[in-house]
C-alpha cells in the first residue's frame, strides 16, 4: 500500500484533485455507478453489433434477389 | 479476407471484454478517487477509440473529396457512425464517474466539452447524410474534413477558457498495477473497433451496390 | 491572384447592388438580432445583467442572425439559379467563394454597427474601454464564422432540409470562434478588465481564421464541381 501511494505521488505531477462543490461525494455508494457504467457500455455495443448484423443480412439478401432478377430479366 | 477476419476479431474482443471485469475487480483502487475510478478502464478506452474514429473519418473524407472514391466514402460514413457510438459511451460513462468523484454530473473543462462538441459534429454528419438527399456524400465529406480540423481548435480554446477557472482535474499518470489492465481493455476496444469498421463499411458498400442495381432496373 | 480577387469583388458587388435596392436582408437581419437581444435580456437580467451576460448575449445574437442571413443570401441564389451560373462562368471557384464571403461580411458589419451600441446601451457594457480591441474581436470572429458558414450554406443550396441543417452543422463547427469571441469580449467588459487576455483571444482568432479560410477555400473548390 505505501508503495502504491509512492508510485501515485511520483506519477501525479499535474494531478489537481477537484475537491469542492458537489453534493453527495462521500455519501454516494460507488458500486452501483460502476455497474451502471459497465452495463451501459455492454448494452450499447451489443445493441449496435446486433442491429448492424441484422441490417447486413437484410441488405445482402435483397442484393442477391435483385441481382438474380437482373440476370433472369436479361 | 476481411470477411473471415471479422468473426475472429469479434470473438477475440468478446473474450477480452469478458475477462476484463475480473481484471478490473482485482485491480488496485485509486488513492484519491477510490473504487469509482475503475470506470476509467472502459471510459478512457472508449474515448481513445472515438478519437481514432474521428481521425479516420476526417482522412477518409479528405480522400473522398480528392478522388471521389466510393470506398473512401464508405469508410468515412462508418467512421463517423462509430465515432458517435463510442462517443455516446464516453458521454454516458463520464457523468456516472464524475457524479461520484467530483460531485457533479457535468463540468465544463476542455476534455469533456470538446468531446461533446466532437460528438455533435459527427452526429450532424450523420444527420446530413440521412436528410440532405442527393449529393450528401460530398457534403458530408466537407463536414468530415472540417470536424477533423476544428476538433483540436475546440480543445485548445476550451482549455484556455477554463484554465482561468482551475477547478477540474487532470488524469493522473497510471501507476504500473493499473497499466496492464488498461492496456488489456484498450486492446479489446481496438479489436472491436476494427471489426465494427469492417462490418459497417461492408454494409455501406452493399447498400450502395443495391441502390445501383435498383437504379439499373428502373432504366 | 489579383484576377481572383477582382472577380471576387465583382461578385460581391453584384450582391451588394441587389441588397442596396431592397435593403431587405439588412433590415430583417438587424431586427432579428435586436429581437434576440430582447429575449436574452428576459433570461439574463436581474436587477443588473448577470456577469459577462453582455458579451455572451452579443455573440449569440450575432451567431443566430448571421445564420439566418447566410440562409437567406443563398436562398436568393437558389431561386435565381445564379450559383450554378457563377460556377459555370470562367471564374475561379475561389473567387465565387470569396465574393459571397465578402458580401456577407459587409452585411454583418452593417448589422454589428447597430447591434453593438444597442448592447452597450441595454446592458451597460463599456464599449469605449478598448474600442480597437473590441472591433478586432468582432471583425475576426465574424470572418471565421462567415467563412465556415458561406461554405456550408453554399453546399446546402440544393439539399433537402437545408434550413435546419445549416445551424446543425454550423454551431458545433464554429465553437472555437464563438468561445474566443465571447471570452475576449467578456475580458474587456468585466468589472476588472483583463485587456492582455483579450489580446490573447484576438491572436487566437487570427490563427483560427487563417486555418478556417484556407481549409474552406480548398473544400469549396473540391465540393462545387457540378
Amino acid at each position: 500500500m505505501p508503495l502504491l501511494l509512492f508510485a501515485l505521488a511520483q506519477g501525479q505531477g499535474q494531478f489537481v484533485p477537484f475537491t469542492g462543490g458537489g453534493v453527495g461525494q462521500e455519501t454516494l455508494p460507488a458500486t452501483p455507478l460502476i455497474y451502471a457504467a459497465y452495463a451501459v457500455v455492454w448494452l450499447v455495443l451489443l445493441f449496435y453489433v446486433f442491429t448492424l448484423w441484422r441490417k447486413i443480412g437484410k441488405v445482402e439478401r435483397e442484393l442477391k434477389d435483385v441481382a438474380a432478377r437482373v440476370r433472369t430479366g436479361k | 479476407m476481411m470477411n473471415r477476419l471479422v468473426p475472429v476479431l469479434l470473438i477475440a474482443a468478446a473474450i477480452v471484454f469478458g475477462y476484463a471485469p475480473f481484471l478490473i475487480r482485482d485491480s488496485p483502487a485509486e488513492d484519491t478517487m477510490g473504487v469509482v475510478f475503475k470506470i476509467f478502464y472502459f471510459h478512457v478506452s472508449s474515448a481513445l477509440t472515438m478519437m481514432l474514429s474521428a481521425i479516420v473519418c476526417a482522412v477518409a473524407s479528405a480522400a473522398y473529396l480528392r478522388r471521389r472514391s466510393r470506398t473512401a466514402d464508405h469508410l468515412a460514413l462508418a467512421a463517423a457512425e462509430l465515432a458517435v457510438v463510442f462517443g455516446a459511451i464516453v458521454l454516458i460513462t463520464g457523468p456516472l464517474w464524475a457524479r461520484k468523484s467530483w460531485g457533479f454530473w457535468w463540468v465544463w473543462d476542455a476534455r469533456v466539452t470538446s468531446t461533446l462538441v466532437m460528438w455533435m459534429m459527427f452526429s450532424s454528419y450523420l444527420l446530413l447524410r440521412k436528410y440532405a438527399g442527393v449529393g450528401s456524400e460530398t457534403l458530408s465529406a466537407a463536414v468530415g474534413v472540417f470536424a477533423g480540423v476544428m476538433s483540436p481548435l475546440v480543445y485548445k480554446s476550451v482549455d484556455i477558457w477554463r484554465t482561468q477557472h482551475p477547478t477540474t482535474n487532470v488524469l493522473p499518470s497510471l501507476p504500473p498495477g493499473m497499466r496492464g489492465v488498461w492496456l488489456w481493455c484498450l486492446v479489446g476496444f481496438l479489436m472491436l473497433y476494427v471489426a465494427l469498421m469492417a462490418l459497417r463499411t461492408r454494409l455501406a458498400a452493399s447498400q450502395a451496390a443495391l441502390d445501383d442495381l435498383h437504379l439499373a432496373l428502373e432504366d | 491572384m489579383t484576377r481572383t480577387l477582382q472577380a471576387a469583388w465583382t461578385i460581391a458587388r453584384k450582391d451588394l447592388r441587389i441588397e442596396a435596392r431592397s435593403r431587405e436582408l439588412v433590415y430583417t437581419t438587424l431586427f432579428f438580432a435586436v429581437a434576440c437581444l430582447l429575449v436574452f435580456a428576459f433570461a439574463f437580467v436581474r436587477e443588473r445583467p448577470i456577469d459577462n451576460a453582455a458579451a455572451g448575449i452579443l455573440w449569440v445574437a450575432l451567431a443566430f442572425s448571421g445564420t439566418l442571413a447566410l440562409g437567406r443570401t443563398f436562398e436568393r441564389e437558389r431561386q435565381g439559379e445564379t450559383l450554378r451560373a457563377l460556377l459555370l462562368a470562367p471564374v475561379e471557384r475561389g473567387a465565387v467563394y470569396l465574393g459571397k464571403l465578402i458580401a456577407l461580411l459587409l452585411l454583418m458589419a452593417a448589422v454589428e454597427l447597430i447591434v453593438v451600441p444597442i448592447v452597450g446601451l441595454l446592458f451597460s457594457a463599456p464599449l469605449l474601454r478598448a474600442p480597437a480591441l473590441l472591433a478586432g474581436l468582432l471583425a475576426l470572429g465574424t470572418i471565421g464564422f462567415a467563412a465556415i458558414g458561406t461554405l456550408f450554406a453554399a453546399m446546402l443550396v440544393r439539399a433537402s432540409s437545408r434550413d435546419v441543417l445549416l445551424p446543425i452543422l454550423l454551431y458545433p463547427m464554429t465553437a472555437p470562434l464563438l468561445i474566443a469571441g465571447v471570452q475576449g469580449t467578456a475580458a474587456i467588459f468585466a468589472d476588472e478588465p483583463n485587456l492582455a487576455l483579450a489580446e490573447n483571444w484576438l491572436a487566437m482568432l487570427l490563427f483560427f481564421d487563417a486555418v478556417v479560410v484556407t481549409v474552406a477555400l480548398w473544400v469549396f473548390g473540391a465540393v462545387m464541381t457540378e
